[in-house]
């Protein structure tokens, strides 16, 4: 190469240095991605988030603006991605608008679902990340990460990432049904003194204006009893469910609770027209 | 004596409405069955028209600085898309070509439908040509622009995300808000089913519309501070 190339070649990569960044664009890496067993028995990938300080992802329901992350994958015939498992979110209330967000490094699970429950995939995944992630402005991102074939039986996750806990199901002490058309929580509270319910994203069911909800804490349990609204014409023919984490404490490692309940249809929905 | 005494009852009274408040909140019930059922309200206490009702006539500022009331519309159905030029999902439906195919398709299905883009960023208030590259440089022509600096006419509809779209019927009834479609991956790839066509579609067929409500996704309006 002769001395001019090497000039030329200088002085593109200082032209690039100097360009101004879309900050955006480096706000989260992906540090990495793991096999894990789910308690279920399903494998999952942990998709392990680092986001830059000031910026913020999104939980499943995002709030009133954002978008979760989305992860894609084609997989062999009988293979799928199953529905991700989120931690438990940040709630940021601010100039009239909430949001759910995920700031940090935090952990993201993505049941990888087979023919068999305990299936592991013997192939190795091409595993496709989209994200927004916003400060004052808001930037979207990708990386695909491939993913080889797990050695060895994968271990459990951890119980949180970047200090935000996963979920646990209800326990038997735990009480979360759908009566008529309000929900009903009675959970215990597992030492917190306080707790809210943050609906996910439900087509067609919603717990009002107001999310999240307080719920009462006292003598240990964790009490809810909202009414919902149904429109079954927007559930965009899906069953009607409510579903969503109570978030008991305030801190990002105290516990959460997921569920999802089903509730009944008097009607059912219209078919969306093609 | 008697003044002091009428001051007394009333803090009294007022020291009693307030421990009955905080009791009632206490307990973390939601007893009013309403509740779920009461207009939209944001948590400033904005209180934007719910779908199923009628939609107030308002007047906007289009690109150009000419006065546009709502009502000159009357008797056509009515699509209204908020953008904002610095949102990147609001950009990626755009240079996909979605937004463009959208308004092809909708006139297919009605030619007189009206499209309206309404930018309600604080920012841009001053910069209206802005909006209309914006547009223009995809391809996509309105009926008319509107620069909504001060955000009422995004409040009055409860737009919170760019893009988020409204369809108002020809009786002046809003039937949809939400996502321009059902696309999980924000607008990378178009959805299997585009909201707004499929709300045309419905209209035309003398249906209700179904769904008349979807999750918006998109950067958050960047009102004006304190609006």
């Amino acid at each position: 190469m002769s001395p001019m190339h090497h000039l030329l070649a200088a002085f593109v990569a200082l032209a690039l240095s100097l360009a101004p960044p879309d900050e955006g664009a480096s706000a989260v890496r992906v540090e990495g991605v793991s096999w894990q067993r789910l308690a279920d028995g399903r494998p999952a990938l942990l998709v392990r988030f680092d986001v830059k300080p000031e910026w913020h992802m999104y939980w499943t329901n995002p709030g009133d603006s954002g978008a979760p992350p989305t992860a894609k994958a084609d997989l062999p015939a009988g293979w799928r991605l199953g529905e991700p498992i989120w931690p438990r979110p940040r709630v940021q209330e601010t100039d009239g608008e909430t949001l759910f967000v995920h700031e940090g490094k935090w952990g993201w699970l993505v049941p990888v679902e087979g023919p068999t429950p305990r299936a592991l995939p013997d192939f190795a995944i091409e595993l496709k990340l989209r994200w927004m992630v916003c400060r004052l402005n808001c930037s979207v991102g990708s990386a695909q990460v491939r993913v080889p074939v797990a050695v060895g039986e994968p271990s459990p996750p951890p119980a949180e990432v970047g200090g935000a806990s996963f979920p646990v199901a209800p326990s038997v002490d735990d009480r979360v049904c759908v009566e008529g058309d309000a929900l009903r929580i009675d959970c215990a509270a597992r030492g917190k003194m306080s707790g809210r319910f943050v609906q996910a994203t439900d087509p067609g069911v919603s717990i009002g204006e107001r999310n999240p909800l307080p719920a009462a804490v006292a003598e240990g349990r964790a009490k809810l009893d909202a009414p919902l609204a149904l429109k079954p014409q927007d559930a965009l023919g899906k069953p009607l469910a409510v579903s969503g984490l109570l978030l008991l404490g305030d801190r990002p490692g105290d516990p959460c609770i997921w569920f999802r309940r089903e509730v009944a249809q008097s009607s059912p929905a219209r078919p969306v027209a093609p | 004596m008697k003044q002091n005494r009428l001051i007394s009852m009333f803090a009294v009274g007022v020291l009693a409405l307030g421990a009955v408040s905080l009791a009632a909140q206490a307990d973390g019930t939601s007893k009013k069955k309403g509740d779920a059922a009461q207009k939209a309200k944001d948590s400033k206490g904005h209180t934007a028209i719910e779908v199923g009702a009628k939609v107030p006539d308002f007047t906007a500022t289009d690109a150009s600085g000419k006065q546009v009331k709502f009502s000159e519309y009357a008797g056509k159905t009515v699509v209204l898309e908020w953008i904002n030029p610095d949102c990147p999902v609001c950009r990626k439906v755009s240079e996909s070509g979605l937004v463009k195919k959208m308004i092809a398709d909708a006139k297919a299905i009605d030619p007189g439908v009206v499209f309206l883009m309404v930018n309600s960023t604080a920012s841009m208030a001053s910069e209206p040509k802005k909006s209309t590259d914006y547009l223009s440089s995809h391809g996509v022509q309105p009926n008319a622009t509107l620069i909504d600096g001060d955000g009422k006419v995004g409040r009055m509809f409860g737009a919170k995300t760019t893009p988020h779209l409204f369809v108002v019927d020809s009786k002046g009834t809003l039937v949809y808000s939400g996502a321009i479609d059902d696309s999980a991956d924000r607008g990378e790839t178009a959805g299997k089913t585009n909201y707004v066509i499929n709300a045309l579609t419905q209209l035309k067929a003398g249906q209700s519309v179904s769904p008349g409500s979807t999750k918006a996704y998109g950067c958050s309006v960047k009102y004006a501070k304190g609006s």
